[in-house]
């Protein structure tokens, strides 16, 4: 019979005579973290923008925990700011390549933390009767306890363990300490950060809730095992906001929701679209997220047949594990609800749908891999690109082709005098943000009724922008007759692909109440031009996919315009956002082939032409 | 080091700590044959029962559970007794996995992150906490949205420009959104700017005159460096804060490796399979 030594254990540990915290988790005490000293921060008048992310998960999400994260949120905000952590899977370590600005950890708030401590046998977890199945390497039985308890989150029951009050206040505390503890003004900004996790039947009406500063935070955030009615969370955040708590929620995969997103006649939580319904929705939830790695909401080929970029990076299913596309297009997408906004807003009902952009990650492994060439999968055990393109073991096909088409997730760009909290929150409360499908282009976009045609050759432009103009995610004062012009500049990622075109993406309701969208190529690169119709060449294509490269041979470095409405109408409401299209680019699948020495699959697009996107500028005739 | 390895008071007062923290992890009870339950076993019971049934238990029912609790505990004992805990995989999962914790309990009970070996830290890292590059600079671009050949272009404008005046530079460039004029500026911050390639690049440039082209993302640059400060080590008490959450989260990944490593020495690991290659067993029982 074999015994352990128990002396070199001990001795050993002189060895290392120092103190060894434990294994990050959320421990029964909070700890208080001096905060350094930090450097003036500079102020840019012009403003400069920062990316980030806001919707990362880790091993402290229930179901970042279960699929194999084996990293906390302290190692999420290390990440971001480009140190390397240990990955999970086949052990691959995570490192972005270009550092973030910003970063949120936002785990799901139900049972937030628990799932680690099932594996600490002090913490009352352990004894938790799933405790084994989690903990255990049995990996049916670690997915039936994740269905238990995902179906108890869905159902609104809440765990008297997972879900004890003491516990997720600890939890909740520990999270803001780790929080500030790498908030750096100046350098890199967080924020303390949740996700309400509410799908009824299996329908995704998640959102982000973000608070403005850590020194006025809830107790304790408020779940979808407390409510799973949006209109409820609203009625939270405004208590929350009467208490001093300055916050803000961000929905995400309306694609996800069969329709539930932007609802049509009547809300999930039983609201007739009105006044009061716009008004609520509008105070706490400025942005929407646009593209993450459960695919982008944009539009759908369904809804605009006429859009040839329609079909980008989609992710046609709702939550259910049946991996069956939603019947419900309609009020899944923005575009669509953007416009039918205006059209309540033109019957007087408010406009419950007037959001700005932003894209972001969703990942549950702690690092939000947006670069496609470092792609590392949604979940812990997709840190193998084996399982990213066979999908993860024991699943079934249909599971797997949902892997396949996940996107590599993208980014909340945001225009703001410096990057520290309160800036940056303020930007995203205007809606000065774009969204981008990963990549790091610049885009800048004003409108306006007197901008100079030759402007963008005048050094201090964008000053004389913002004094006669409205930055993206701004209001137009209405037209005394004539035709707004819209300033835009994209500059492509310094370390990236060139840029295909600019395109302005307007709608706009009728006198009858008529809905309509129109798409204008409004910038292209390589001197093309835009024909009768509209219409142009494509950019061409130099991927090559056996080797998963391209060459920036084609493409423009910057695009930029002056560019007035051709088909204006004043007594119109109207939007318009700008698409930036980059040339095409090697899908992250076609380097995860490469990677394995296979043929890229027939199934998935070898290449793609990522994407930013500016939160709209609205016109309203009234 | 190896001196006081040696001292018995040490080991004396180490192996204390470490049957401790044994001791309160086993029964409760000291005598072999004694069964206590107490209220917080019973508590516990009741609320599975609630978890379950979404109702308190009755007293009969919890009778029941209490009396169950005992079955397990007996049997549990005697099992014991007979060895039965030998070869049983779920029982060496979980008992390794008790052995992880305990392992990172015990390292918390040696001395903390003190002021030595955090300097200790420091001076080892020194790299990680040093400034970034700080630099003074002009640049122009030309971009191959305006130029068949950038590079060609570059070589041309500072062969018949390079005497003249920086700021007379500032109009043969392209019109391009990058600042011409960057005074005191860092790598971090031109990494995000103008891309890695363009500011790893500067560090050997000569200062004082127009040289290029530099190459980034964006096309061929012409840079003039007014002054370069290479990165320098900045004061341990400015860094103190960060270099303790290094150390601490250095140390938590580092020492769960090496109390592994280490215990596995205290064993002869022999693969004797027959289908297997010499070469493949001997590195499995090395690692």
């Amino acid at each position: 019979m074999k015994t352990t030594k128990l002396i070199p254990l001990a001795a050993l540990l002189l060895l290392f005579n120092c103190n060894n915290t434990k294994k990050e988790q959320p421990s029964e005490e909070t700890t208080s973290t001096e905060m350094p000293t930090e450097p003036e921060v500079p102020v840019n008048p012009d403003k400069d923008v920062f990316f980030g992310n806001l919707h990362v998960h880790t091993s402290w999400s229930f179901d970042g925990y279960i699929n194999g994260s084996v990293t906390g949120p302290d190692d999420a905000y290390r990440w971001a700011q480009g140190e390397s952590i240990p990955g999970g899977g086949d052990g691959t370590p995570l490192q972005i390549k270009v550092p973030l600005d910003w970063y949120v950890v936002a785990d799901h708030s139900e049972f937030m933390g628990a799932l680690p401590l099932m594996a600490d046998s002090s913490s009352p977890a352990s004894k938790h009767p799933l405790a084994a199945d989690v903990t255990g390497d049995d990996a049916k039985k670690s997915f039936d306890a994740y269905t238990k308890i995902l179906d108890d989150i869905s159902n609104g029951r809440n765990d008297s363990i997972l879900g004890n009050l003491e516990l997720q206040k600890d939890v909740w505390n520990k999270i803001i300490d780790i929080t500030d503890k790498h908030n750096h003004p100046g350098k890199f900004t967080t924020f303390a950060g949740y996700e309400w996790t509410s799908n009824p039947k299996w329908r995704n009406l998640h959102r982000i809730v973000l608070f403005k500063d850590t020194k006025h935070v809830a107790e304790v955030p408020f779940s979808a095992i407390d409510s799973d009615v949006p209109e409820k969370l609203w009625a939270w955040m405004d208590k929350q906001r009467a208490q001093g708590n300055e916050l803000l929620a961000v929905p995400h995969n309306g694609n996800a929701s069969d329709g539930l997103m932007f609802p049509v006649e009547e809300s999930y939580g039983g609201s007739k679209i009105g006044k009061a319904y716009s008004e609520t929705r509008m105070r706490n939830e400025p942005v929407y997220e646009i593209t993450q790695i459960k695919g982008t909401s944009e539009t759908h080929p369904a809804l605009s047949p006429n859009d040839e970029f329609a079909n980008f990076e989609l992710w046609d299913y709702t939550l259910a594990s049946t991996a069956t596309p939603p019947k419900n297009k309609k009020g899944g997408y923005i575009r669509e609800a953007l416009i039918r906004g205006m059209q309540y807003e033109k019957e007087d009902q408010g406009n419950p749908f007037k959001y700005g952009f932003i894209g972001d990650s969703d990942t549950h492994n702690s690092a939000s891999t947006i670069e496609e060439d470092n792609y590392t999968g949604k979940f812990g055990f997709e840190n193998d690109p084996k399982h990213r393109l066979d999908g993860p073991p024991g699943v079934s096909e249909a599971a797997a082709g949902q892997v396949r088409q996940f996107s590599t997730g993208g980014l909340a760009a945001v225009w703001a005098v410096s990057n520290t909290r309160e800036k940056i929150y303020d930007a995203i409360k205007r809606k000065e943000t774009y969204a981008t499908s990963g990549p790091r282009m610049k885009v800048r976009v004003f409108a306006g009724y007197s901008f100079d045609k030759n402007i963008l050759n005048s050094a201090d432009w964008v000053q004389t922008a913002y004094n006669n103009g409205v930055p993206m995610g701004g209001d137009l004062k209405a037209s005394t007759g004539k035709a707004p012009s819209l300033i835009i500049q994209a500059v492509k990622e310094a370390d990236g692909a060139n840029l295909d075109r600019i395109q302005v993406i307007k709608g706009w309701v009728d006198e009858a109440g008529e809905a309509h969208e129109k798409i204008y190529n409004v910038a292209l690169s390589d001197n093309r031009i835009v024909d009768a119709k509209g219409n142009t060449t494509p950019v061409g294509n130099t991927v090559n996919a056996a080797e998963a490269t391209y060459t920036n041979d084609i493409g423009a470095t910057e695009l930029k315009t002056v560019w007035t409405d051709p088909d204006f109408n004043t007594s119109y409401h109207a939007f318009y956002y700008v698409r930036v299209i980059e040339i095409p680019t090697p899908r992250w699948s076609t380097y995860d082939a490469k990677k394995l020495g296979r043929e890229p699959r027939k199934d998935l697009p070898v290449s793609i032409q990522e994407r930013a996107w500016s939160s709209p500028i609205w016109y309203n005739p009234n | 080091m190896k001196k006081l390895l040696k001292e018995p008071l040490l080991h004396f007062f180490v192996l204390g700590a470490l049957l401790f923290a044994i001791y309160n992890l086993v029964n409760k009870s000291t005598d072999e044959e004694e069964i206590i339950v107490d209220n917080a076993d019973i508590e516990h019971m009741a609320e599975l029962w609630r978890m379950q049934w979404q109702r308190p238990p009755t007293a009969e029912e919890l009778e029941g559970l209490i009396d169950k609790y005992i079955s397990q505990e007996v049997l549990y004992r005697e099992a014991l007794k007979m060895n039965l805990d030998h070869n049983d995989e779920i029982v060496k999962r979980r008992l390794a996995q008790k052995m992880e914790f305990l392992g990172q309990d015990l390292t918390g009970l040696v001395a903390p992150a003190s002021e030595e070996n955090l300097k200790a830290f420091f001076n080892k890292h020194k790299d990680k906490y040093a400034t970034p590059y700080k630099y003074s600079l002009y640049q122009v671009v030309f971009t191959s949205d305006n130029h068949a050949n950038p590079t060609k272009k570059a070589k041309a404008v500072l062969k018949d420009f390079s005497s003249t005046s920086p700021l007379e530079m500032k109009t043969q460039g392209d019109h391009f959104p990058l600042d011409f004029a960057l005074t005191d500026t860092d790598a971090f911050y031109l990494n995000r700017e103008f891309g890695e390639q363009f500011t790893k690049q500067l560090e050997t440039l000569t200062t004082g005159q127009w040289v290029g082209p530099v190459s980034s993302g964006f096309g061929k640059h012409l840079v003039y460096i007014e002054s370069k400060t290479e990165p320098t080590t900045p004061d341990f008490k400015d860094v103190k804060s960060v270099v303790k959450r290094d150390y601490e989260y250095k140390m938590e990944q580092e020492s769960q490796e090496t109390i592994l490593k280490t215990l596995k020495n205290n064993y002869k690991v022999r693969i004797s399979a027959d289908n297997m290659n010499t070469i493949t067993s001997n590195e499995l029982a090395q690692n």
